[in-house]
């Protein structure tokens, strides 16, 4: 074909506009819940209502910033980039369409259920069923557009920044089938088929990789698109981003686990979590000075272009977050920062320094030119940088020092002995200043960011939305004389090297301990060496065999599929193949029906947000709440409920604790018996009632995952949770002088929390041993 | 020596063999990756870093044409 035959091709550059538009509305509603939340946590009665307690909104915020605010951020510069980069327009309007409104229902439809109460209670992964079913549907419409646009590009080689757009999509969809599997016991009630320690591997798999492959590695594709488009220089160092990228999704899917340090998970999975993570620490700073270093010959521009001011700003902290995250997941560190508001500081470096600047940085450098116009104020867009970097070293700064407090006053002993703050709530009182500056600093960062909405809406209004266009020469892709096959690339000398490793490694898990060390020492130096020499005997002429596989979209996306699955299937596959053995040996009970819907008014309540069921296994954790904690103990746990913070205290052997009397009045008015709490009061809860008629259709569904719950007592799940309900009642009344009807969401909790660390011993004739409830019955 | 140490290490689970695999693998493709990638041709790499840098015309959207529409 002539090359002086071309075509005009004008981007869809619409639906990055509305997907802008979308990220700074619900930027500034999951802002504004997140410092409503921040205020709830400083002053209690800021819990106005059933619907808008603590509970409910933090995962309405962590929801609304992670999916509505970054998740269009991305989508619009994913859009925007990857035409110009692939020289093509969106293949389907349509499609772009369908993803664009489908993505704002699911926002919109978690806007109403989270309040309601309808959650899976797996953070991050909140959103029932159905909701789940649609968001796998609508990324796949995105996914399908994506490489459909690949398919038809009319540039070749794929810029860094598109290989981390297929990380992204092809890992977030595992990720969501994976953590989303389910089994519906209503319309809008499940339980994960993952239980205790296994959920919890699998939970934490998918909500350290969301961080991951949500919130930086699309963001990170994005860095190297608009860093140097507006900076006007080429990437520092192209070499650098390959090796970034590799390294990057390589270690990304590994880490995981940091998030169950000193918890039950196997000690081999918690190394694996810890050890990938510290590893971490040197690709995410490859890429951060990869970033940074592009700016090189443009800081002078930093003093007056505020696009320049928070990409840098965003970077910068992408690089701090990135050293404190590796730091975080060193077992002794986490021993004092895991629970506290030091990971809630670092969490939020990451997403307000990070994902926020990058966002603003975008957006002000984007809207003018979809617009056709100039940035209404410039000095309006400045001030925002610095209103928003006070608010996030308020907001950090708060964090660390209430975290690394809260640790140290957990963990402080007397010298004879016993704890020095025995009483959880001298911690949290400790707290309270913290709390309030950490207000101050998120709302600084809201009214930053609603300073740009209106900078970005006068903007909008002095201009006139425009789309770009380029001209290409009518290349298509078509076949080159050298282009390689897939059965060529299938069997070219790096995937005979992959296959190699991975049958000696196999081999070497078969062999003897000492012959299978052996192996892999002697296979890697091998490989080392033959690396080594085959690359100087190639020398720099020709393209590379990256250049190649990066011209070949579909077995690039093929090799990354291989990258991101080795971890997960290395560390969740002996997990679910240990589970059968485990729940044939245990000793534990599963719940009563009672406890059971008292468990799940635990979770619509977001009870999991304040409170852990983990004790590690410290001296001073052991003192404040007894025996560390065993993975049998949640083997029955769909989903797990070992939480990841606390504002209250760990909850895991709290039945014999306290008498149903003191749960009554905690739950009415939780300062009574504990002042000074922050728990918000939950007196709907003594008028909600259950219908205990759906109790047998959970029990059903429990027994399908496998909780052995026999076929009797799944059928008299209903008159089993009102004989408990009952006895609970009258206790009420004998104790307490208090009536309540037996069919409360109260009577239920109150049963699930009288459960916790107290499982029921079956009664046996003398002289035989005592057995599990669910093992008699069977 | 080296087979008490091998001994210690992989008896005490052998699900130990996983992390030791992890490291293996990614060791193997990280040194792969980076000495091919340091090995490669100075123009190809250009080409493809150049790639943000391109200009672009812009086209009012009540005149535009769809192009492969």
């Amino acid at each position: 074909m002539s090359e002086s035959q071309t075509t005009t091709i004008v981007y869809n550059d619409k639906i990055t506009r509305q997907f802008i538009l979308a990220s700074v509305v619900f930027g500034v509603v999951g802002m504004l819940i997140g410092v409503i939340a921040a205020l709830q946590l400083a002053f209690w009665p800021a819990n106005v209502s059933e619907y808008f307690s603590f509970g409910r909104l933090r995962p309405l915020h962590t929801n609304a910033v992670i999916f509505a605010f970054v998740g269009n951020m991305i989508f619009a510069g994913m859009y925007y980039s990857s035409q110009r980069l692939l020289k093509v327009r969106l293949p389907s309007d349509l499609l772009g369409a369908i993803h664009f409104w489908g993505w704002q229902l699911i926002i919109v439809s978690a806007v109403i259920t989270l309040p309601l109460g309808i959650t899976q209670g797996k953070e991050y992964a909140e959103l029932e069923w159905p909701i789940d079913i649609a968001i796998a549907g609508i990324w796949l419409v995105f996914a399908y557009n994506f490489f459909w646009m690949l398919k038809r590009r009319n540039e070749k080689q794929l810029y860094v920044a598109l290989w981390f757009y297929i990380a992204s999509i092809i890992t977030v969809t595992v990720l969501h089938v994976v953590n989303s599997m389910v089994i519906p016991v209503g319309l809008f009630k499940s339980y994960s088929v993952f239980g205790g320690v296994q959920d919890a591997l699998v939970q934490w798999w998918y909500g350290h990789n969301a961080v991951a492959f949500f919130l930086t590695t699309p963001v990170l594709g994005i860095m190297y698109y608009f860093i140097p488009k507006v900076s006007n220089r080429p990437v520092f160092s192209y070499r650098l981003s390959i090796i970034h990228f590799w390294a990057l999704v390589f270690l990304y899917i590994w880490a995981g686990p940091h998030h169950l340090l000193n918890t039950a998970l196997p000690d081999w999975a918690q190394t694996v979590g810890m050890i990938f993570s510290l590893m971490l620490w040197a690709p995410s700073w490859g890429g951060m000075l990869n970033g940074l270093l592009t700016l090189r010959g443009a800081w002078d521009q930093l003093r007056t272009d505020p696009v320049l001011k928070f990409f840098a700003a965003g970077v910068t902290f992408y690089g701090m977050a990135t050293f404190e995250g590796p730091l975080l997941s060193i077992k002794a560190v986490s021993s004092l920062a895991h629970y506290t508001d030091w990971i809630i500081g670092h969490v939020h470096a990451g997403a307000l320094g990070w994902n926020g600047f990058m966002a603003a940085g975008m957006f002000y450098w984007l809207v003018p030119r979809l617009y056709g116009t100039k940035l209404h104020n410039k000095a309006a867009a400045n001030w925002h940088f610095y209103i928003g970097t006070v608010g996030i070293l308020l907001y950090v700064v708060a964090m660390w020092v209430a975290g690394i407090t809260q640790g140290l006053m957990w963990r402080a002993e007397l010298p004879e002995g016993g704890l020095q703050y025995g009483n959880f709530l001298e911690t949290l009182i400790e707290l309270r200043l913290m709390y309030w500056m950490r207000l101050v600093g998120g709302t600084f960062y809201l009214l930053g960011f609603v300073l740009m909405a209106w900078n970005l809406f006068m903007t909008v209004k002095s201009g006139k939305a425009v789309d770009g266009s380029i001209e290409v020469a009518n290349i298509g892709l078509a076949p080159e004389k050298n282009r390689k096959t897939w059965r060529e690339l299938a069997v070219a000398q790096p995937m005979q090297v992959s296959a190699l490793v991975l049958i000696v490694t196999i081999v070497a898990g078969f062999a003897t301990s000492l012959a299978g060390g052996a192996m892999l020492v002697t296979l890697v130096a091998v490989l080392i060496l033959i690396v080594v020499f085959q690359s100087l005997k190639e020398g720099r002429i020709g393209p590379s065999w990256h250049s190649i596989i990066e011209g070949r979209a579909g077995f690039f996306t093929v090799l990354v599929v291989i990258a991101v699955l080795i971890g997960g299937v290395a560390e969740i596959v002996p997990t679910i193949i240990a589970s059968p053995s485990a729940l044939k040996s245990t000793t534990n009970v599963p719940y009563t029906a009672l406890e059971l819907e008292g468990r799940d008014i635990y979770i619509k309540e977001g009870c999991y947000n304040c409170h852990s069921q983990m004790i590690r296994p410290f001296t001073w954790e052991v003192a404040r709440y007894g025996a560390p904690s065993t993975p049998e103990e949640s083997v029955f746990d769909h989903p797990f409920q070992w939480g990841s913070k606390r504002t209250g205290p760990d909850l895991a052997r709290e039945g014999p604790l306290k008498s149903v009397a003191w749960h009554y009045e905690h739950m009415l008015d939780p300062r009574k018996s504990s002042p000074g709490s922050n728990m918000p009061p939950y007196p709907h809860m003594a008028t909600n009632t259950i219908d205990f008629g759906d109790t047998e259709g959970k029990l059903r569904g429990m027994r399908r995952i496998g909780v052995p719950y026999t076929i009797k007592e799944v059928q008299l799940a209903e008159s089993s949770a009102n004989a408990q309900a009952a006895l609970i009642v009258q206790e009420l009344k004998d104790t307490a002088n208090v009536t309540i009807a037996a069919n409360t969401e109260l009577v239920a909790l109150i049963a699930y929390l009288k459960r916790l660390g107290n499982p029921p011993i079956v009664e046996t004739p003398e002289g035989e041993e005592a057995v599990p409830a669910a093992e008699e019955t069977k | 020596m080296l087979s008490m140490m091998a001994k210690g290490f992989f008896t005490e689970s052998p699900l130990i063999f996983y992390p030791v695999l992890a490291l293996v693998l990614f060791l193997v493709t990280f040194t792969f990756i980076t000495i091919r990638t340091l090995r490669s041709s100075n123009e190809s790499l250009q080409h493809v870093a150049g790639l943000p840098l391109i200009d672009e015309p812009i086209v009012h959207v009540h005149e535009k044409d769809h192009g492969h529409e």
